[in-house]
């Protein structure tokens, strides 16, 4: 794995329920671009989830959450190939274009399950802003054989992503 | 076009009821934050209060309002979840063992 894929951008938004509880949806993002074959090379995963979270404030402005919720996840790799299609080639050139390279970019994807759990440690500058670390882990359900390619069921890259501890830290903005 | 006037009007009829005159510091919604907590100011009131925050601003005694708004919400943060309750402890209790046994796992090996 490269290191933006370990490096993971991550968004969060939640919504408090009860005194002690939010609900939220959080999503990572990690991805890699390279290039193979002189082809332009992309791989992304996304790890989604719905979550439930609890919370209490041991002292003022210092916040201990819990988190727990499933995730669905995709991934997808992307390869953006020249190619020669003599048809695309004619009518561009009866428009007056010259040299004009035609590329074609098509992409496999996976979709598997997994879960997520994370206890959170947080600190609120301000009323609405707040820092926050995170330690936890994502379990996922990962088969390089569930891969699909133009409809077609294929096998994928052999990428270790069942058990990944997870540290997260994070701004917080909100009421 | 009965949409387009229609929606005119509604604008024309909603408008003044949602912008109210405020008075700096000593308005409604700065005064229910000072004796509750910002997080009691409600959503949809929440563009408001952002508003009269900001001419509170321009009020010499600004930073004495701020500051008791602020130390108000901390309190308040306290008193209303200062506790872990009924199924989010165990909730709590759950997760905090996950994690702690996925860590465990992760450096015995097993």
């Amino acid at each position: 794995m490269s290191f933006t894929e370990k490096m993971m951008i991550n968004f969060t938004t939640t919504c408090q329920v009860y005194f002690n509880t939010r609900l939220g949806f959080s999503q990572w993002m990690a991805f890699t671009s390279d290039s193979y074959n002189n082809a332009d090379f992309k791989r992304s995963f996304s790890y989604r989830t719905f979550y439930l979270e609890t919370f209490y404030f041991p002292w003022k402005r210092v916040e201990l959450n819990f988190m727990i919720g499933p995730l669905i996840n995709t991934g997808t790799i992307s390869l953006t190939t020249a190619q020669s299609t003599e048809v695309w080639g004619d009518l561009l050139s009866e428009f007056e274009n010259e040299n004009i390279d035609i590329t074609h970019t098509d992409e496999m994807t996976t979709t598997f399950f997994g879960l997520t759990s994370a206890v959170g440690i947080r600190y609120y500058l301000k009323p609405l802003l707040g820092v926050e670390f995170q330690i936890g882990f994502i379990e996922n359900s990962y088969d390089k054989k569930d891969w699909s390619f133009q409809d077609k069921t294929v096998t994928g890259p052999d990428i270790d992503v069942d058990e990944m501890p997870l540290y997260s830290v994070g701004l917080v903005y909100g009421l | 076009m009965k949409i387009f006037v229609l929606l005119i009007a509604l604008i024309t009829v909603s408008f003044p009821q949602t912008i109210q005159p405020k008075d700096g510091c000593s308005s409604e919604l700065i005064k229910k934050a000072e004796k509750e907590g910002m997080r009691f100011i409600k959503i949809k009131d929440y563009p408001d209060f952002v508003i009269e925050l900001w001419k509170c601003r321009m009020k010499t005694d600004h930073k004495k309002t701020f500051k008791k708004i602020n130390q108000r919400t901390y309190e308040s943060d306290v008193k209303q979840s200062g506790k872990l309750e009924g199924y989010t402890s165990s909730c709590a209790y759950c997760i905090s063992a996950f994690v702690v046994l996925f860590y465990v796992y992760k450096i015995t090996g097993n």
